[in-house]
């Protein structure tokens, strides 16, 4: 029964290495349509500014503390 | 349990504590209020038809909602640098300024809502009521708190140390108004 369950772990971990093209996300593989990649370029650049911004504004906060001690 | 209140400024932060938190505060919202931005730029850049802002939304609504909480955030800033007597009625009268926005917001959704411009109809409509109301139920939580600062009785630190918390909310506030109308109501 364990050996039953490690080779069903096996093969779901390995499925998305085996069929890489079965699983591929069709806007990261360019074959969705173009308005639809774009959007997700936009959305996805935004987070990351914002979330950059956030962490930067922190590290340079934490970098201050540290200078300060 | 007596949680000690500590208004001195710290010499390793170089902020006091009040300060601290309202900083640690803004810092998470901007992350939520970010996020549905990136949604915005999500479903406008992948649109192949978006509905034009100034031709679908009431410019002059937004218009005075804006001038409304630049003077709200003017008046909360100058609260800041006076004594707890002279910041209470600043703090009143900018809730009255929060008040007046809270109802041209209302008779922006009822003319909206008339005009069948509802969630549903499109992607647009389903960002701005989702963007406006979050940052409209801000401006309650902000008239709220002001309303809470002006009640309490604190010492004059106390006092200013909620007020400077104040300031710098109503400003994030403001700031997120000044992105949600250029994007929703000018471009």
């Amino acid at each position: 029964m364990k050996h039953l369950l490690l080779r069903i772990a096996l093969v779901v971990v390995m499925l998305p290495l085996t069929e890489a093209a079965l699983h591929a996300c069709p806007i990261c593989f360019q074959t969705a349509d173009a308005h639809l990649t774009s959007g997700v370029r936009a959305g996805v650049a935004v987070l990351i500014a914002v979330t950059v911004g956030v962490v930067g504004v922190c590290t340079v906060f934490f970098g201050r503390v540290i200078k300060r001690q | 349990m007596n949680v000690p209140y500590t208004t001195a400024r710290r010499s390793d932060t170089g902020v006091n504590n009040v300060t601290l938190g309202m900083w640690l505060f803004i810092a998470s919202e901007v992350m939520l209020f970010g996020a549905l931005f990136s949604s915005y730029a999500l479903l406008r850049a992948s649109a192949t038809d978006w509905p034009s802002g100034p031709q679908t939304l009431s410019l002059l609504y937004g218009l005075i909602n804006s001038v409304v909480l630049a003077a709200l955030t003017s008046v909360v800033w100058r609260a800041r640098s006076r004594s707890p007597q002279a910041a209470r009625p600043l703090l009143l009268l900018a809730n009255s300024l929060g008040s007046i926005f809270l109802i041209v917001k209302s008779l922006e959704y009822q003319h909206d809502i008339t005009a069948n411009l509802l969630p549903h109809v499109n992607t647009f409509l389903a960002m701005y009521f989702t963007l406006t109301g979050l940052h409209a139920a801000h401006v309650i939580a902000g008239v709220a708190a002001n309303f809470w600062v002006v009640k309490g009785r604190v010492d004059d630190a106390m006092f200013a140390g909620r007020v400077r918390a104040l300031a710098l909310y109503w400003i994030f506030v403001d700031i997120v108004w000044l992105i949600i109308f250029i994007f929703m109501y000018l471009l």
